[in-house]
């Protein structure tokens, strides 16, 4: 029996599409799974963006990425009504499963098919591994970190929060990741979308921490429930 | 490539992973397995006579390295556990994952300990947001606690129960045409013992997405463990 393709509607709270972003979950998506992408600021420019949603005292800060790489900034509260629309817009063009690409709290959303918000999953797998022990989090800008301690802390581990933007210089987050170095953290979460695999692979080097990536560890959560593919078997021996 | 060591902890005895198993299809080539079973040291005998569930035990299930089917009272077999833990610990392994999604107390443990069932839950009420979700669990006794359990994780679930064992295939392929208009968004395996073959029967039946928690909780071991940079064309 042919096995059906499915289609994982990737929505950003920045700009489609996210060139930087859809490798890295692809990388975790069979071939029975396909990816049509949305974003919550594609009808706007980053002058409207910072002039109509800029972050007043007390939202909650967002950052994401406009379709030309320039980093955009914005409240959580005005970027709400967008991703609902794109919610619906995805559902109309017949997504399977929707995967919002952002770790940050979101109020419930009205939809029909599953849609994975990857904050509950990406904090209890944390929790759940770090057993109550220290967690250091990198978060992409500083006006983030006090809501951010806040939010770890309710999560269950002791966090130790940083900030890099997955959005400036490499250097950046190489430098934050050798801070970590002998913390006392039992490893290092990566609090945003924005990071990258390659980035991964940086900050455990240089930290010599293991390090969970919210990207990779969503997309492997909507492959499970998605795909009816079966995987490839292993290359190396099991045991050594 | 640094290579880290997952041991992998049945209830049952091992192996508990083969070669060609689905379970290792989610682990990158950076991540080794060792595998240890609850039950490795002792007979069938013994099993029966001393870890038997009795009225109001939590009831877990599992093979012995035979294919002997065998139900467990699951406060029995937590000191078993606890020793693999330990066990695995002095071996030198980095992470260790039960390959069980039942509820289990604390254990002491100094590496990172997996444990499936909240990761299951989470997962599938996450995806469900509140609505509703067919729960295969392995046996019939356990149905009303999985309603209980269920419940508080957040979502609507239908339980039903079916084997996972492939001379079990075709109650299991019942089970799965029963839920083809129960109103689920999706179907999840409560048990590890599922496997791809089991999967895949149960959406031809039900027309359903399956999450199955014997590949999902090792893709998650793996997103921790392993830094490979990983591509697909």
């Amino acid at each position: 029996m042919a096995i059906r393709q499915k289609t994982l509607a990737l929505l950003t709270i920045g700009q489609s599409p996210r060139v930087d972003l859809t490798g890295d979950v692809r990388s975790r998506l069979p071939d029975d799974i396909r990816i049509v992408e949305y974003g919550a600021l594609d009808p706007y420019t980053l002058e409207e963006v910072t002039a109509r949603f800029s972050p007043k005292e007390g939202d909650e800060v967002l950052v994401s990425r406009m379709r030309d790489g320039r980093q955009a900034k914005f409240a959580g509260r005005c970027v709400n009504p967008l991703l609902q629309a794109c919610i619906e817009k995805a559902e109309g063009e017949g997504a399977d499963a929707i995967l919002l690409l952002c770790t940050g709290e979101f109020p419930r959303f009205t939809h029909r098919v599953p849609l994975l918000a990857p904050q509950k999953l990406f904090q209890f797998t944390a929790a759940q591994w770090a057993d109550g022990g220290k967690v250091a989090v990198i978060v992409p800008d500083r006006d983030q970190v006090h809501d951010a301690e806040k939010r770890w802390s309710c999560g269950g581990v002791q966090p130790v929060i940083t900030y890099a933007s997955p959005y400036g210089p490499l250097s950046a987050i190489e430098q934050t990741a050798k801070t970590l170095r002998g913390c006392g953290a039992a490893f290092v979460c990566l609090d945003c979308m924005g990071f990258s695999q390659h980035m991964k692979a940086r900050v455990a080097a240089l930290s010599g921490l293991p390090v969970l990536l919210p990207r990779t560890l969503a997309a492997c959560a909507a492959a499970e429930l998605l795909s009816e593919e079966e995987r490839p078997p292993r290359t190396a021996p099991t045991a050594e | 490539m640094k290579k880290r060591t997952l041991a992998i902890i049945s209830i049952g005895q091992t192996p508990c992973v083969r070669e060609h198993d689905d379970m290792l299809t989610r682990l990158p080539d950076d991540i080794v397995i060792r595998q240890y079973g609850a039950l490795d040291d002792l007979t069938p005998e013994v099993v029966l006579r001393d870890y038997a569930p009795k009225e109001g035990d939590e009831v877990l299930v599992s093979g012995m390295r035979g294919g002997l089917r065998v139900r467990l009272a699951g406060h029995k077999i937590v000191p078993l556990l606890q020793q693999r833990i330990l066990e695995a610990e002095k071996d030198g392994v980095d992470a260790i994952l039960l390959q069980c999604t039942g509820e289990f107390p604390h254990f002491e443990h100094h590496v990172p300990l997996i444990l499936p069932q909240q990761i299951l839950n989470t997962t599938a009420a996450q995806l469900a947001d509140g609505g509703r979700v067919a729960i295969i669990l392995p046996d019939p006794d356990q149905v009303e606690d999985g309603i209980r359990r269920w419940k508080a994780a957040g979502v609507d679930p239908i339980v039903v129960s079916s084997y996972p064992a492939m001379d079990a295939i075709d109650h299991l392929r019942e089970v799965a045409a029963s839920l083809k208009n129960s109103g689920a968004l999706f179907v999840c395996f409560d048990c590890m013992g599922f496997t791809q073959q089991m999967k895949t029967v149960v959406e031809q039946e039900s027309g359903l997405p399956v999450l199955q928690p014997r590949t999902l909780v090792c893709a998650v071991a793996a997103e921790l463990l392993s830094t490979l940079e990983r591509t697909r064309p």
